[in-house]
């Protein structure tokens, strides 16, 4: 996930996600679409639709890495015919990751 | 958040200084600029996270209650503070100006509304839920309803009424502004329509009804009734597309509904009747557009039509009427009064045809329309006058069309001819009196070989046959049968003649007693070699015929004499009768009338007109002395030797003095058919009150209606001959006397004692379908087949009355109660219960199976949940 390119306006198929720790996680506007949160700051008239950029301070690099994993797992097996494989998450990281998960309304 | 415990956010902090200040006084500065809200990526962040961060600390620092309140009262104080006095202060200034504010401010409160949720959506999520409060987005909409919406809707309503009637007056109103309001009046039903229907629609619908209740009292007054129906369709067309543009589409039955009251249903016959433009008028001057319109508004109200069509049924009334006044008036005038009445059945079938005609194109072959015309009709064919009926009228316009030398008409046209003369007869109710003289005339026909056309004689009884079926025209076929196959023995019949030297030529058509009119059939004395003739076709007829028996009817045969006087021979067209008549003159002498009489064998009333013909007709073959236009028994006739004619083919017409067809004979085919009804219906009811007798007899007979005097003489009659009875209770009633009435109570007697209420009810006609109906409904309970109890007890008593099978019957009718009765012990047996016996194989087979187990639904489960919700249910709840 390399921020080489920041040019992420409204026609991007592209958003970019940042952590506390300043990492960029790059995710797909569809898929940031379905998430609640997300949606409310992508739509109507927030700057952040045209610059596709959000910051999260309170979302650790690990925790975003995680939801963004799980944001795909869903996309891909929701209403899919094939078996659908269990999506792991270590106990150890679960409870920030559902602060994260409650807080982005995922 | 992952500082939450040791950063606490008081509540007067994070309201103050992050919601109130970044977010709350923002949208509201920006509202009330009028410029587009937007915040920056940034300050959403901190918001939500403010908010979210307030909500989620624990008690007591949790405020998601003190926020919930907080948010109603920041909109709350808004709408009272700002929105209010906004409002207030359009009031006066007209409802264009006012509706425009009140647009403006809910579309205002909507943003406000909106931005607001997003601000404090963590509240929807759980506080909401688990308070089971009314969303943000309610709570929010409530609020504008119970601040502002209250506060003006009277005046908003009244603005848009006096829009929507400047509208109709046709002017030009912004119909974007009002459906905006519109759209706030649906708002404010919270999900229902309840608010629009009772603060707009109502008040709508007494407006429309008094606006529309005006014009319909100044459209009256001065319109012609197509002028205001073109005014009525035009407004209802109008309110449609209102609706459609800015109204609630449930309305629109509603507006209609009091639009088609207020100006068709209330003037609905002033409308109808109207002088100088009504109904009739614009019949009686064939306005098929004005018409049509009327019919399609009027089609728009419940029973809308009715009137009209009754109003439509006077008119072609009054139109027949009008032709049977013409024919009256030419009766009266001193015509003639015939048989044959072209002009009158023609007028008739040109009403017929034009009205029905109307009917299709212009109301869309309604049927109340296509009843009026039945009604009418049926009431103008069957109003009789002078001497001969219309039925009479009407075959013999038949008889002119398709005799040869009747109406000179093309194929086509004697089809159309047919056609319509066959519509007209279908509303005679005396089907049976056209029947018989139609038969009549068609016998003529055939036998004289008058019939212009097979085809044409055989398209109509096939149009005849349509109308009343099979039975009505059956012996029409039959005669047309009879000269088909007469034709074909014909030249068989020839060739034998051939064979023997008759010196005569010879034929003759066989024709089937009952299928033809009766013919008078004197017995003649035939001269020799006529009968000689006639023995020949006999014996060969015998021969090919065993079984039947010929009867000569010389009345209708027809004979060509060459009577030679001197150099000169004439051939003489003559009837069998009159040959024979000249025959006896072929010795020279004179004869006294009393004498031919005696030397033919002839009646008075045969033999006077065939003497009449020869010798007081144009052409006087005999003399008769003394001379005169009269027939005495006292004349007496030789062969006239001077006789002498320009022609040498000469037919001498007999004057027929016989109807054309049989009152006498009519009359007890009726009685016939009306016996036959009574003892059908009476078999089938078995008691039955004279008046439904009477009611189901006129519903049977199809081709005539009776007198109820008549009926009830056939019933008296009926009686009289032991049919039936009057039943001993009520003597208004009659039963069906003999075997029947027996089995019907063999039935009540030991079936229903035997096997309670339910077989009482069955509906039981006869001795065999009882058994069946009872066996075919309680033998598949017992498991049985029906056929094993058919062979039990002998139930199949003949009914032939007697006392010992009647007998038999009872008892075998008490066998089978008995027999049914055992059945139902068995049946409650404890065998026919115990548990030895087979548990049905569908329980069973249930058990096993079972339903899939609770992994496997789950492995083919097709959703996944939320991340925190599958995180919650793994690992617990925080």
């Amino acid at each position: 996930m390399d921020g080489d390119d920041d040019n992420l306006d409204a026609t991007s198929p592209y958003i970019k996600l940042i952590s506390a720790e300043n990492s960029e996680i790059y995710l797909l506007r569809r898929i940031a679409l379905q998430v609640e949160t997300l949606r409310v700051m992508l739509e109507g008239s927030f700057r952040e639709s045209e610059e596709g950029i959000i910051r999260f301070p309170d979302i650790s690099t690990s925790a975003l890495e995680k939801v963004v994993q799980y944001l795909h797992y869903k996309d891909r097996y929701s209403n899919s015919a094939s078996r659908i494989p269990e999506f792991v998450i270590d106990p150890e990281e679960s409870l920030e990751l559902l602060v994260a998960a409650s807080y982005l309304n995922c | 958040m992952a500082n939450q415990n040791s950063n606490i956010i008081q509540l007067e902090d994070g309201w103050n200084n992050v919601l109130k200040k970044g977010a709350i006084d923002v949208l509201e500065r920006t509202l009330d600029d009028g410029f587009g809200t937007s915040f920056e990526p940034k300050e959403y962040i901190r918001i939500y996270t403010a908010c979210y961060d307030m909500c989620t600390q624990r008690s007591p620092y949790n405020w998601s209650r003190d926020l919930y309140i907080r948010h109603g009262e920041t909109i709350e104080t808004y709408l009272r503070n700002t929105v209010l006095p906004a409002l207030q202060d359009k009031t006066g200034q007209g409802g264009t100006i006012l509706l425009n504010e009140v647009k403006h401010r809910w579309s205002n409160h909507q943003i406000m509304n909106k931005w607001l949720k997003k601000f404090f959506t963590y509240l929807d999520r759980y506080y909401v839920k688990h308070h089971s409060l009314p969303t943000l987005e309610q709570a929010g909409l409530q609020l504008f309803k119970t601040e502002i919406y209250q506060n003006c809707k009277e005046n908003t309503t009244s603005a848009i009424i006096s829009l929507i009637d400047e509208e109709r007056d046709g002017e030009i109103i912004d119909k974007t502004l009002v459906k905006c309001i519109v759209e706030l009046y649906e708002s404010m039903g919270m999900g229902s329509l309840e608010a629009y229907t009772s603060d707009l629609e109502t008040p709508l619908l007494e407006a429309t009804r008094a606006y529309y209740g005006r014009k319909r009292e100044e459209w009256i007054a001065k319109d012609s009734t197509p002028d205001y129906l073109i005014k009525a369709e035009k407004a209802l067309g109008e309110e449609k597309v209102r609706v459609a543009e800015y109204l609630n589409p449930a309305s629109e039955p509603r507006i209609r509904a009091v639009v088609e009251d207020e100006i068709l249903q209330k003037v609905q016959m002033n409308l109808l009747e109207k002088e100088g433009s009504g109904c009739s008028v614009l019949l009686a001057n064939d306005k098929t557009e004005d018409l049509r319109r009327m019919f399609q508004i009027f089609s728009r109200l419940e029973n809308g039509l009715v009137p009209m069509a009754l109003i439509v049924e006077k008119f072609i009334t009054s139109q027949g009427e009008a032709c049977i006044e013409k024919r009256q008036a030419r009766l009266e005038s001193g015509e003639k009064e015939k048989n044959d009445d072209p002009e009158f059945v023609k007028s008739l079938i040109d009403l017929h045809e034009k009205y029905l005609g109307v009917i299709r194109e212009t109301f869309n072959s309604h049927h109340l329309f296509q009843k009026a015309l039945k009604n009418s009709f049926e009431e103008i064919v069957n109003a009789e006058v002078g001497q001969f009926t219309n039925a009479e009228l009407m075959s013999t316009f038949c008889d002119r069309i398709l005799k040869s030398g009747g109406e000179k008409l093309s194929e086509t046209e004697v089809e159309q001819s047919l056609d319509k003369i066959v519509q007209l007869f279908s509303f005679l109710t005396d089907k049976d009196l056209f029947a018989e003289i139609y038969r009549n005339q068609l016998a003529k026909r055939l036998l004289n070989q008058r019939s212009a056309s097979d085809d044409a004689e055989k398209a109509m009884i096939a149009k005849l046959k349509v109308q009343c079926g099979t039975q009505f025209t059956s012996k029409m076929e039959g005669m047309l049968n009879d000269l088909a196959i007469g034709a074909e023995q014909k030249n068989e019949f020839d060739q034998r003649m051939e064979a023997q030297d008759t010196k005569l030529s010879f034929g003759v058509q066989v024709l089937t007693i009952g299928n033809w009119p009766s013919y008078p059939a004197p017995e003649v004395a035939i001269p020799p070699q006529m009968s000689k003739c006639m023995e020949l076709f006999e014996v060969w007829h015998d021969a090919k015929h065993t079984k039947r028996r010929l009867k000569w009817v010389h009345s209708l045969g027809t004979a060509n004499v060459r009577a030679i006087y001197g150099k000169k021979s004439y051939d003489l067209q003559v009837t069998t009768l009159q040959a024979v008549v000249l025959d006896v003159f072929n010795d020279g002498k004179t004869y006294l009338f009393t004498e031919l009489k005696e030397k033919l064998n002839l009646e008075d009333v045969t033999l006077k007109p065939i003497m009449h013909s020869l010798s007081c007709g144009k052409q006087k073959i005999l003399t008769k002395s003394p001379a005169g236009n009269k027939i005495n028994s006292t004349d007496t006739f030789c062969a006239n030797a001077k006789f002498s004619c320009n022609m040498r083919k000469i037919r001498i017409p007999v004057a027929t003095v016989e109807s054309s067809h049989n009152k006498l004979r009519v009359e007890e085919d009726r009685s016939v058919a009306i016996e036959a009804a009574i003892v059908r219906i009476m078999k089938a009811r078995k008691t039955l009150a004279h008046q439904q007798l009477v009611a189901e007899v006129l519903s049977q007979l199809a081709f005539f209606k009776p007198q109820p005097r008549i009926i009830k003489k056939r019933i008296e009659d009926l009686i009289d001959r032991e049919y039936l009875e009057r039943s001993s209770e009520n003597s208004q009633q009659y039963n069906v006397e003999q075997a029947l009435e027996c089995v019907e109570d063999g039935r009540v007697q030991y079936v229903s004692t035997a096997m309670s209420n339910n077989l009482t009810a069955l509906p039981i006609n006869h001795a065999g379908i009882i058994l069946n109906d009872v066996t075919s409904l309680y033998l598949p309970m017992f498991g049985h087949e029906p056929r094993s109890y058919i062979a039990s007890p002998d139930v199949h008593a003949p009914l032939d009355g007697n006392t010992s099978s009647m007998a038999k019957l009872h008892q075998s009718i008490k066998d089978f109660a008995h027999w049914i009765s055992s059945f139902v012990a068995s049946r409650n047996s404890p065998t026919f219960n115990s548990p030895n016996s087979t548990i049905p194989c569908r329980n069973r087979r249930n058990s096993t199976t079972g339903y899939p187990q609770l992994a496997n639904i789950l492995l083919t489960m097709r959703y996944l949940p939320s991340l925190t919700t599958s995180l919650t249910s793994e690992y617990g709840p925080e």
